[in-house]
């Protein structure tokens, strides 16, 4: 395989999205018609910190240089540019000066352990199911399945993790509702806290991974009904293989492929659902995280979120585009 | 010498339920006649005509909406007469590839794209003989293989790598590695430019005279009936309409479609203008009543609308189905 | 009218009220979202203004007078709920349509250009798929001052929208370019402007179709996510605002579930039915089967006709 031909222009395309990513966070603050300056002037006088009109003056001039607003607007965009080459987001204004990376790189683990999770597990289960389904399509179960895989997959994630809490929190006491690990527990590496931290993952991941299954199957059951009736399948059919070998050897490995593909695309979605659920059950990932900077009306740490998501999912989907040819042998060997 | 394959009163349909309305498209439609072991014999006919759902039935690959609505196929095993259309799963597995074994039409695809051609050897092999060991089976591929002359590399490529004419010879080295003494070649050399179809011919060639087994072959190309098939059956609307030997059809055919079909070959050298029988084949689902020719046929005559005529033998060899060349027969006695 | 017309639409007719009676799940999808217009427009009739509070007693569960029982702030839940479903379809409507000329164009143009202006106008298509769209959403939204009424709402989340069409329209130009009757087009001097609205239309109509249905899919979900987040205009009554109120106010601890029991129903029989109707569009335009069902059900109906005595 051509490495470079294969390899430069998916890294062009991962620096462009980067670019329209930052770039339209730069543009927001400035057209909208809230002065973030003056926004969080009010806020600080609503907490009742009385201050002088040169106090005043003094904190907006703080704050017009804390967010880069001073200069024309294109040396506020090289400032800004040079600012994130050097992983510098800036100060959250909720809770300053603590850098707003800081307080990602506390929620992120967190984040990032309910999402990987999730999809993995939903990816997995759902495409094998789907694969099993769609080659026995006529079977009643396969047809069943189906069914409850329509329900499912519209609803939003939201709803999804409301449903969770009806059956699971009152319906049938089992699990908790909010947050990461039972308070006054220490994090260690001890059974408890573990057992503590999966109970509390339980109810998100559990609501992550159904929808996820959902649209999985479906889709997967689509490839592998149309894959059935493809030629080689006919073959191996013909020529005897037993059923289990061509369902999984011939079947599922050639449908997997776009699946491959597909997840690339899907990890902004499931991203975004990850922060729902998560602020739903006030888990302490991202999600809650930018809700709190929401109502606290911190743009820094929402700008931050912002450009940290952006270049983080344009990352995850570089990997999976690079990792493709690895699994795909008619791209490593053309 | 008893017949390898006898065939009798086949008929299958493709039934097309929609909206619970039936509707059938006669692709084989009394279907008669007997292959002798260690003959090549060659199923011809236009596009359309049904010769690839007749290979696929005689191997028993018919899948819903493909139904066989009556006959019966004999396979002469040495276990006695199996009907591939009758038994059990279990007993066709162990047919398949052992006795008798299928070259699909188009070969470019047949192939698992994503695992190596010696794996798909393998899959082959351990789908008929559980127990072998993995590198013996591949060894024995291997050989097989060269001795099919294709090059070594081709077992370690995927199937992308691969010539559409090098697809054709590993299906056939496929088809071939367990020895079967009956082999379904369908349209083996379509898609191939024509020095590619020349080695496929005779690779065939090869196989049969090693193995002395019988070769069924269905084309629409007649020059490949005229290189290799013994004896050839002219197939029109589902119907096989004459059988003989391969020369008999190019000097005497009887049929007046397959004169017309004789007449129609380009000839070096010849530069008159060729006629094609007026008109189209008719369509499988709304065939006419009596004679499925007789819209189109020169000699057609009151008897042609009626019923249907039976293949019979009109000569040493020579089996006819059409009520004209009977007469023809029967007025020269 | 010609007879040649008549008969055409006559016979789609045929056709579509034979897919109700043959595709269920289309069948109840078509139905619920017919009850949504219905409860749309009764909005129009409401006794209420939804922006009142305390207009009526707060807290009292379903009955006869109050359908669907009335909420913490003194609201009747019923009526809200026709507001919500007013407003979420304005929203939906006003995505869709803007994602779908957008996406429509892009995706001709890019086509059928080819070269560099695809490259380049696909690159910027994949970007916004790749984009996470909620933390720029919630961005938008905050940055204005969360106070934007549904147009507005519209507007951006159809920035998000449009790539799903873009690339699907251009992968159907990309096929229908290589056809004979393009080159033919071409060869008479026809203009691309016209070559693409006059011939090629006709084939993307059915994906432009199924895609709004998606698109007003998703932008019903994102309106809820982004209300739920606090960030749309929390006076007017949209599904994700009842949502939100309802948590605030934590009805469902207090057993005051009908309040947000409601719009949690409403909304998924609204997507699940959405999602029906599109699967069954893409079914009945599917050109491999259709043939076929017009052919059966021309001969069904013949059929039917020779059996009717004299």
């Amino acid at each position: 395989m051509d490495i470079r031909r294969y390899i430069i222009p998916r890294l062009i395309q991962f620096f462009i999205v980067i670019f329209i990513g930052i770039t339209i966070t730069f543009i927001v603050p400035r057209i909208t018609p809230i002065d973030p300056v003056e926004a969080v002037i009010n806020r600080i006088m609503q907490y009742g910190v009385y201050m002088d009109a040169s106090s005043i003056e003094q904190m907006r001039a703080t704050l017009v240089d804390l967010y880069g607003l001073s200069g024309s607007v294109i040396e506020q965009y090289g400032r800004y540019l040079l600012r994130l080459v050097s992983g510098d987001l800036g100060p959250s204004l909720s809770m300053f000066p603590t850098p707003v990376t800081e307080i990602i790189y506390n929620a992120l683990p967190w984040t990032l352990g309910l999402l990987l999770t999730s999809m993995m597990i939903s990816w997995v289960i759902g495409n094998i199911l789907g694969g099993v389904s769609g080659y026995f399509s006529e079977k009643k179960w396969s047809k069943a399945i189906s069914m409850v895989a329509t329900t499912v997959y519209p609803i939003p994630y939201y709803i999804m993790g409301l449903i969770m809490i009806i059956l699971f929190v009152y319906l049938i006491p089992l699990f908790p509702m909010s947050g990461g690990f039972s308070i006054g527990l220490t994090p260690s590496f001890s059974l408890g806290f573990i057992a503590s931290l999966l109970k509390h993952a339980f109810l998100p991941a559990l609501s992550l991974i159904t929808i996820g299954c959902g649209w999985w199957f479906l889709s997967m059951k689509a490839l592998s009904s149309t894959t059935k009736s493809e030629d080689f399948v006919q073959y191996a059919e013909a020529s005897g293989i037993p059923r289990h070998k061509i369902l999984f050897g011939y079947v599922i490995k050639n449908s997997m492929l776009p699946q491959v593909t597909q997840l690339a695309l899907q990890i902004g979605g499931v991203f975004n659902g990850a922060l729902v659920t998560e602020y739903l059950f006030s888990y302490p990932g991202l999600g809650q995280v930018l809700y709190i900077a929401i109502t606290n009306g911190d743009f820094n740490l929402i700008m931050g979120i912002s450009i940290f998501s952006v270049v983080a999912i344009a990352l995850a989907a570089l990997v999976v585009d690079l990792i493709y040819p690895l699994i795909d042998p008619r791209v490593r060997y053309s | 010498m008893k017949a390898i394959l006898h065939i009798e009163k086949l008929k299958a349909y493709y039934d097309v339920k929609a909206f619970g309305v039936d509707r059938y498209v006669r692709a084989v439609n009394n279907v008669n006649f007997d292959v002798s072991e260690g003959e090549i014999f060659g199923i011809a006919g236009e596009s359309g005509c049904g010769k690839s759902t007749l290979i696929k039935v005689l191997y028993a690959l018919n899948k819903p909406p493909l139904t066989v609505m009556g006959g019966r196929v004999l396979y002469n095993t040495e276990g006695g007469d199996k009907n591939p259309l009758e038994i059990g799963s279990k007993e066709l597995q162990k047919l398949r590839w052992n006795f008798v074994s299928y070259i699909p039409q188009g070969s470019m695809s047949v192939l698992n794209p994503t695992i190596r051609i010696k794996k798909q050897f393998l899959d082959v092999i351990k789908a008929h003989h559980k127990g072998t060991d993995a590198k013996e089976a591949i060894k024995l591929s291997e050989e097989h293989v060269s001795s099919l002359g294709l090059p070594r590399e081709v077992m370690d490529s995927y199937p992308h790598q691969l010539s559409g004419g090098m697809k054709q010879r590993v299906t056939i080295a496929l088809a071939t590695i367990l020895k079967p003494r009956i082999i379904f070649a369908d349209e083996p050399t379509t898609a191939l430019d024509v020095v590619v179809q020349r080695g496929v011919i005779q690779l065939l060639k090869h196989i049969q005279k090693e193995l002395h087994n019988t070769v069924i072959i269905v084309t629409h190309d007649m020059g490949v009936h005229a290189e290799m098939a013994d004896r050839i059956g002219i197939m029109y609307a589902g119907k096989i309409i004459e059988i003989a030997p391969t020369r008999e059809i190019f000097k005497n055919a009887l049929h007046p479609y397959t004169q017309y079909l004789i007449k129609s070959l380009p000839k070096v050298g010849d530069k008159t203008p060729k006629a094609s029988a007026p008109g189209a084949p008719p369509s499988l689902d709304s065939l006419p009543n009596g004679c499925s020719f007789n819209p189109r046929c020169p000699y057609a005559k009151e008897d042609c609308y009626g019923s249907e005529p039976e293949l019979r033998k009109i000569k040493a060899q020579h089996l006819v189905a059409c009520c004209v060349a009977e007469e023809a027969k029967n007025g020269k006695n | 009218m010609k007879k040649i017309e008549r008969d055409s639409i006559k016979k789609s007719l045929v056709t579509f009220k034979d897919v109700m009676k043959h595709y269920r799940g289309f069948a109840f999808g078509i139905v619920f979202i017919l009850i949504t217009l219905f409860l749309a427009i009764l909005s129009f009739f409401s006794p209420y203004d939804p922006r009142i509070w305390n207009a009526v007693p707060k807290d009292l569960s379903p009955s006869l007078t109050y359908l669907l029982g009335t909420n913490t702030v003194g609201q009747d839940v019923f009526w809200l709920l026709t507001f919500a479903t007013r407003n979420s379809l304005i929203l939906g409507f006003v995505t869709a349509t803007v994602a779908m000329v957008i996406g429509t164009v892009v995706g001709l143009v890019s086509g059928y250009k080819g070269k560099v202006t695809d490259k380049v106008l696909m690159s910027i298509n994949d970007s916004f798929l790749v984009l996470p769209s909620l933390p720029i959403l919630i961005l938008i939204a905050s940055f204005m001052g969360a106070r934007l009424n549904m147009v507005a709402m519209g507007l951006i989340l159809s920035l998000f929208s449009w790539p799903w069409s873009g690339r699907q329209v251009r992968s159907m130009v990309l096929s229908l370019r290589e056809r004979e009757f393009t080159y033919m087009a071409e060869f008479s001097g026809m203009s691309m402007f016209k070559i693409v609205f006059s011939e090629y239309l006709p084939f993307i109509i059915p994906l432009i179709f199924a895609n709004f249905i998606n698109t007003i899919l998703w932008a019903l979900g994102m309106e809820i996510t982004l209300s739920i987040f606090g960030l749309s205009s929390l006076e007017i009554p949209t599904i994700g605002t009842m949502i939100y109120w309802g948590m605030q106010y934590q009805a469902m601890f207090r057993g005051i579930w009908w309040w947000i029991a409601s719009p949690v129903v409403f909304s998924v029989l609204l997507f699940v039915s959405l999602f029906l109707v599109s699967s069954g569009i893409n079914t009945f335009l599917d050109p491999r089967t259709r043939l076929q069902r017009l052919r059966t059900i021309g001969r069904e109906h013949e059929e039917r006709k020779e059996v009717r005595p004299e």
